[in-house]
């Protein structure tokens, strides 16, 4: 156990490391990093004492070096549009983005379940084949196309929701969170659940091939054979089963649900980081992007790592061994 | 030469079999002729400002135009045609779809062929790269490209075409690993036969059906994709309007009401995808008889 | 308990009894008669083998018996009757409560019965407590006593292992263990050695007898090995394309085969007797129950067959009121087998 944890750990080092280099490269190396971290306003007198003190004119290695030690202090220079230090702004921005996230998560995992399953279990039901339409339209959808419906439907014509906003938040453990008023509840649906169709689609699918492969297996038999309640047989034997590939899956969309907010957050007017991305970057606002990057690569090769652990957690078969690449 | 035929024959039987997975193909086959005709679909050449009218911004569907057509899907802000603009939309999608699809075929296919022949430190240093990247959601490294890139078509393009080479390499390194060991590659060996034609012409054609899965499925995910990027700003300039731009043009609109600008495109975006999804999924099940039903 | 042997034997009327058993399942293809019109009967703490090649039925009949057969089988007529209770059509409620109580069941493979993901404690626990509401812990003892009963040793640290950890013969005699768990008055075994290694397959044979002499529990025992059922079973029922073509006690049928499909299966076994000899095969292949001749099915392969036999033989009572033959031509008793 804890040698495969080492060996996993080392790995998300490398990753780190290569995308720390990978991200050097993009901006010292290929573009002209004077244009990409110096404030494009600044005069000739500026330019020249910034590129001193960024030590633009050392050599490549050396810079690389310079720029791995502030990456790992959090400083990654300030941003042009504020002068705040960009790691700041992206921090501040964070607990919305992960609320945000962690609910439309949870929304899939709540109904992504249940309904993959009532599609396995009856699988030429009527309510079934609806269940997998939804899923396929919802794969094929942009989520930014849904969002503008939803808005359109809920906002618009019916007037239910807020379109855009945060609404009122109230701190929990230090942190502002809008799920627990009503206002920030309001505002929180529609951005959730447009973040959460995606991946509700995908746990259908994912649950309902699980409940079908798990039900023709001899052991689902043997568990009627002893006389167990289907709901224990169901509910214990096939979930049970299907928890692995579930929580594998579900964890690490949780990344790309971060990753997606960008687009969520842009139409909602949801203010997180992906927000602050997509102004920066529309801005220019070089240093704020670098941070924005490092710090999603490093919220992946935690949720990597955090979902290998909870997957030996799970399957006792991969807990003891490790053997399974 | 006669039995390929046959056999490409017999999956084009078993795709029609399925009802759905037939209409979706014409459905599919329509949209890419509104899209190629576009210019003589339309009673207007949306990008040519001396063809608007100011005075027509923002009119219903079923308006009459100052220049005496009728605005049958409405018209924008700036008092274009929307169903004009929505056909050159559609084409430009599918055009940077299609040919970043073509690119990013071509190279994932020439690095997963060359990972699988070639063995050792080339394969383990290409599947390092695909792995490494493929853990990152196309959005986010497309998006991180094009801020640092600009903007622009060609960009654009490279964007789509870095994030999705990957998975071709993936699969057709997975399939020509199995083609490798068998009979009639050992037998291509021993005839000497030069390694490129080897692979070119007896492993390639091995690994195509999958490769056909996968490339219908990421048509519909880079166009997907570029509409995502032009409607956050990223993708296509103005002067070029793709559906996603359009869509996002119609955005500010959305709220008072003026809904045609917007759900237009986005329905023909909405019935392009759904199309080519359709289609890819029954593929894949006649392609590949371990899939799930 | 109740019910021990004293009590089997006192009680003259079978365990169960099947009449016309039919099981089929409707596929793309058309109907497949998996069981059609199976006879059986057990009497209480007796040892039936059921005998027969793959895809005769011979499982499938034992599913139907469980109430386990899955869509796209169905029952499609007939009657199973356990200790004179109708279970075809009955309420799925007290189906479940017969299921693992009083009729219970081990299956083919043991790498495959055991759900990989719960520790053998929770398997076993939950099938008591499925039918008594009794206390974990006193659930817990019941399954250590179980396991020692199956001959496993350091049954505390068995019960905390995951299947993964354990040898296929472990896993199997664990599935035997959680079968007898609620003393059953009848036990299902299909083909439960098939997967085993040869030298294990005694092994569990054995105990598997002895378990069942010991309690007096009836045994349906499943297989296509003669040879096991010769050591074991009271009686044998012989199965072909889903009917019984002859049954009786077990060395009367193996003795003096009265059906030919017997008889070529009896000669297809190989003995320490024949070594060096050629062994004699059943000709032509096992029917695919899809495409069955009309009449006896075993037709095509029987040097017997006449004209008559394109009309189906009942299941008659022959040489003796104890044995049982579906055919027109059945061989003379007495004969001695090849």
């Amino acid at each position: 156990m804890t040698g495969v944890l080492l060996r996993r750990l080392l790995q998300s080092v490398l990753v780190l490391f290569a995308m720390s280099l990978l991200v050097f490269v993009g901006v010292y190396a290929i573009g002209n990093p004077v244009d990409i971290l110096v404030n494009p306003n600044a005069d000739q007198q500026d330019i020249a004492r910034a590129i001193a003190e960024l030590g633009l004119d050392r050599p490549l290695h050396e810079q690389y070096l310079r720029f791995l030690a502030g990456a790992l202090s959090g400083d990654l220079g300030r941003s042009f549009a504020t002068g705040a230090p960009a790691m700041e702004l992206i921090l501040e921005r964070m607990p919305a983005t992960l609320e945000l996230a962690c609910v439309s998560m949870l929304i899939a995992v709540v109904l992504g379940i249940p309904l993959g399953l009532l599609a396995g279990l009856r699988p030429k039901s009527r309510a079934a084949r609806a269940i997998m339409a939804g899923s396929i339209v919802g794969f094929s959808l942009p989520t930014f196309w849904v969002g503008l419906m939803l808005i359109m439907v809920f906002s618009v014509w019916l007037g239910w929701l807020p379109p855009t906003g945060r609404g009122d938040t109230v701190p929990l453990l230090g942190i502002e969170v809008s799920f627990l008023t009503p206002d920030g509840l309001a505002h929180l649906a529609l951005p959730a659940i447009n973040l959460a169709l995606f991946n509700l689609a995908l746990l259908v699918r994912l649950v309902r091939a699980g409940t079908r492969e798990a039900l023709a297996q001899d052991y689902v038999r043997y568990a009627r054979a002893k006389g167990l309640p289907e709901s224990r047989v169901i509910g214990v034997h096939v979930l049970k089963n299907i928890m692995v590939p579930v929580v594998t899956v579900a964890g690490l969309e949780l990344g790309s649900v971060i990753a997606f907010a960008v687009v969520t957050e842009t139409l909602f007017a949801w203010p997180g980081m992906g927000k602050l991305l997509i102004d920066s970057i529309n801005q220019l606002d070089r240093p704020v992007i670098v941070a924005y990057v490092l710090l999603v690569v490093l919220m992946f090769v935690l949720i990597n790592l955090a979902v290998d652990l909870v997957y030996s957690l799970l399957d006792p078969r991969v807990r003891r061994g490790g053997a399974r690449a | 030469m006669s039995a390929r035929t046959t056999a490409w024959r017999e999956t084009a039987a078993d795709f029609a079999g399925s009802r759905g997975a037939l209409a979706a193909a014409i459905t599919f086959a329509i949209v890419v002729a509104a899209a190629v005709f576009a210019p003589w679909l339309s009673p207007q050449n949306p990008y040519d400002l001396a063809q608007l009218d100011i005075l027509d911004s923002k009119l219903p569907p079923g308006s009459p135009s100052s220049a005496g057509f009728t605005f049958l899907l409405g018209s924008d802000e700036q008092g274009r045609d929307m169903w004009s603009a929505m056909l050159h939309g559609l084409r430009i999608s599918l055009g940077v779809g299609v040919a970043s699809t073509a690119l990013a075929l071509t190279l994932g296919t020439a690095a997963g062929l060359a990972a699988a022949w070639r063995g050792g430190w080339v394969d383990a240093l290409l599947m390092r790269v695909v792995d490494l990247q493929l853990s990152f959601p196309a959005i986010l490294v497309a998006l991180v490209l094009l801020a640092v890139l600009g903007q622009g078509i060609d960009k654009v393009v490279v964007a789509l075409v870095t994030v999705q080479w990957a998975y071709y390499a993936r699969t057709v390194r997975a399939s020509a690993l199995v083609e490798v060991q068998r009979g009639y590659i050992e037998a291509a060996r021993c005839l000497a036969l030069p390694g490129l034609r080897i692979v070119l012409r007896h492993l390639l054609p091995n690994c195509l059906p999958p490769l056909m899965v996968v490339a219908t499925v990421q048509v519909a995910h880079a166009i997907a994709l570029e509409a995502t990027l032009s409607f956050l700003g990223l993708g296509m300039p103005a002067t070029s309007p793709s559906l996603g731009l359009l869509i996002a043009n119609g955005h500010a609109h959305l709220l008072s009401g003026k809904y045609w600008i917007s759900v237009y495109p986005g329905i023909a975006l909405l019935v392009t995808l759904v199309a080519i999804n359709l289609a890819g999924d029954r593929l894949r099940d006649v392609l590949d008889p371990r899939g799930t039903p | 308990m109740s019910r021990s042997t004293p009590e089997a034997a006192i009680d003259p009327r079978p365990l169960l009894e099947i009449d016309g058993l039919r099981t089929w399942f409707a596929t793309r293809a058309g109907t497949l008669r998996a069981v059609d019109g199976v006879d059986l009967s057990i009497g209480r703490g007796e040892v039936v083998g059921l005998v027969g090649e793959s895809g005769s039925g011979k499982s499938v009949t034992g599913y139907s018996i469980m109430g386990l057969v899955e869509p796209p089988g169905h029952p499609a007529g007939g009657s199973i009757r356990f200790d004179g209770q109708e279970l075809v059509g009955m309420e799925a409620r007290a189906l479940r409560a017969l299921r693992g109580r009083r009729i219970a069941m081990v299956f083919q493979d043991p790498m495959l019965t055991l759900n990989p993901v719960l520790r053998i404690d929770t398997q076993m626990v939950e099938a008591i407590r499925a039918h008594e509401p009794i206390a974990g812990s006193r659930a817990f003892e019941r399954c250590v006593e179980a396991l020692e009963a199956v001959g496993i040793a350091a049954a505390r640290q068995r019960l905390a292992a995951y299947p993964h950890e354990l040898s296929g013969g472990m896993r199997q005699r664990i599935a035997i263990a959680i079968a007898l768990l609620n003393n059953p008055e009848l036990l299902i075994a299909d083909e439960p050695t098939t997967a085993l290694d040869v030298t294990l397959q005694g092994q569990i044979l054995a105990l598997v007898q002895s378990l069942v002499r010991r309690r007096g529990t009836a045994l349906l025992w499943i297989t296509h090995d003669l040879s096991v059922v010769a050591g074991l079973a009271d009686r044998v029922c012989v199965m072909y394309a889903g009917r019984i073509v002859e049954s009786g006690p077990v060395d009367a049928v193996l003795d003096s085969p009265l059906h030919p499909y017997t008889r070529g299966l009896i000669a297809s076994v190989p003995t320490a007797a024949g070594a060096g000899r050629r062994l004699p095969q059943l000709r032509g292949h096992a029917p695919t129950p899809m495409e069955l001749p009309p009449g006896c099915a075993f037709r095509p392969r029987c040097d017997r067959a006449t004209p008559e036999c394109a009309r189906m033989p009942e299941l008659l009572p022959a040489s003796g009121s104890d044995r049982q033959v579906r055919c027109h031509h059945p061989l003379p008793a007495g004969a001695p087998a090849p």
